[in-house]
């Protein structure tokens, strides 16, 4: 009925052509004026996202969550900022992270630069979204904002590879976090 | 190469159209998880979450049927639904409603485009039930399985509905950890 390994053999190398091309992580960030790093020792994690990431599977999924916890928590390590569980540390961090569906009506025209009859349909593929907020608690404000968006297509359905996405995409956004002089 | 794109651009899209009906199962799950400790379980309270749609929300039978489901295969893998003393495991499910997009590319895969058909756009109803393992003791979620599909014509429709559930809980829970 429903060519179910057409499917997966299509979804391989659709995974192929994510990693290659129109899965690469858009990622920016933006720090406050002033913002130094060296006025900080601490951080912790600030109460959790009461958000839906609009995808039922992600709604209080820890194993989603604190992969993308573990790996923002390694990237302030490496800055020699360290973890606390105390109620007032420096650094106060919050995360949103959003997962909907898109459609793509010429990916492919935009990456090769022409179009022709013979271009693919329109697909629909799944976009997350992931946003890094640092607080200064003592100021109340965002000190240090980082996001990236990217198409992450069946990654939720593959723990590991998920895993993987998250790491990949965490990485991208804390390289961009300062680092002490 | 492009030949190659365009073929799994076109399966894939058709492997998401609603008629279709093609049911994806996963699952999360802790590591390294000694599941044999587990013996009985029961039913968690209930889900705060809306489902997104009312029919679901005022469905009894949804709710029966989901929890039978799930208890009889839990039963056939030994694990007893806790009567009096507190349970080992507690079972928590989530279903959710929303519309999805779909592209017409199907038609277009096989020729059968012409005019507008090309770049139509619809929408169907995906159903995702989740189904949640959590340690009681610890309060942690060790597992999560989910079942996603289209439920066109599914919803208000008991035969349909029983077959869907039945469908979906057997192929989450055959996901378990074999220790289960």
């Amino acid at each position: 009925m429903c060519r179910a390994a057409f499917a997966r053999s299509a979804t391989v190398i659709l995974l192929a052509l994510a990693v290659a091309g129109c899965g690469a992580v858009r990622v920016n960030s933006y720090a406050e004026r002033g913002f130094d790093l060296q006025r900080y020792h601490t951080f912790g994690w600030g109460a959790a996202d009461q958000h839906s990431t609009g995808d039922p599977r992600l709604d209080n999924n820890r194993f989603f969550s604190e992969r993308i916890q573990e790996q923002v928590e390694r990237g302030l390590l490496r800055r020699g900022l360290s973890k606390t569980t105390a109620d007032s540390p420096d650094l106060q961090l919050h995360y949103h992270a959003t997962w909907h569906e898109e459609i793509d009506v010429n990916t492919f025209d935009r990456g090769s630069g022409y179009t022709s009859s013979d271009d693919p349909p329109p697909f629909v593929y799944e976009a997350g979204a992931l946003t890094i907020d640092v607080v200064d608690p003592a100021l109340g404000k965002v000190v240090w904002r980082g996001w990236a968006e990217s198409n992450v297509s069946g990654v939720v359905d593959d723990q590991r590879w998920m895993e993987e996405r998250i790491d990949q995409i965490v990485a991208k956004i804390m390289e961009r976090f300062p680092h002490r002089p | 190469m492009s030949g190659l794109i365009r073929w799994a651009a076109v399966v894939m899209s058709a492997s998401i159209v609603a008629g279709c009906a093609t049911m994806t199962v996963s699952s999360h799950v802790q590591r390294d998880l000694d599941l044999g400790r587990y013996r009985t379980f029961d039913w968690g309270p209930a889900d705060a979450l809306p489902t997104g749609d009312p029919r679901l929300d005022a469905d009894p039978f949804f709710k029966d049927h989901l929890q039978g489901a799930v208890e009889r295969e839990l039963a056939a893998k030994g694990r007893t639904l806790a009567a009096s003393a507190p349970p080992d495991l507690l079972i928590h499910y989530h279903a959710h409603v929303s519309r999805q997009i779909d592209v017409n590319s199907v038609d277009r895969a096989y020729g059968y485009c012409d005019g507008d058909n090309c770049l139509g756009v619809s929408e169907y109803e995906a159903g995702t039930l989740v189904l949640d393992i959590i340690d009681a003791r610890t309060n942690l979620l060790i597992w999560r399985g989910w079942a996603r599909d289209s439920v066109e014509r599914v919803i208000g429709n008991e035969d349909r509905m029983e077959r869907m559930i039945n469908d979906a809980v057997t192929r989450m829970l055959m996901r378990l950890p074999p220790r289960l």
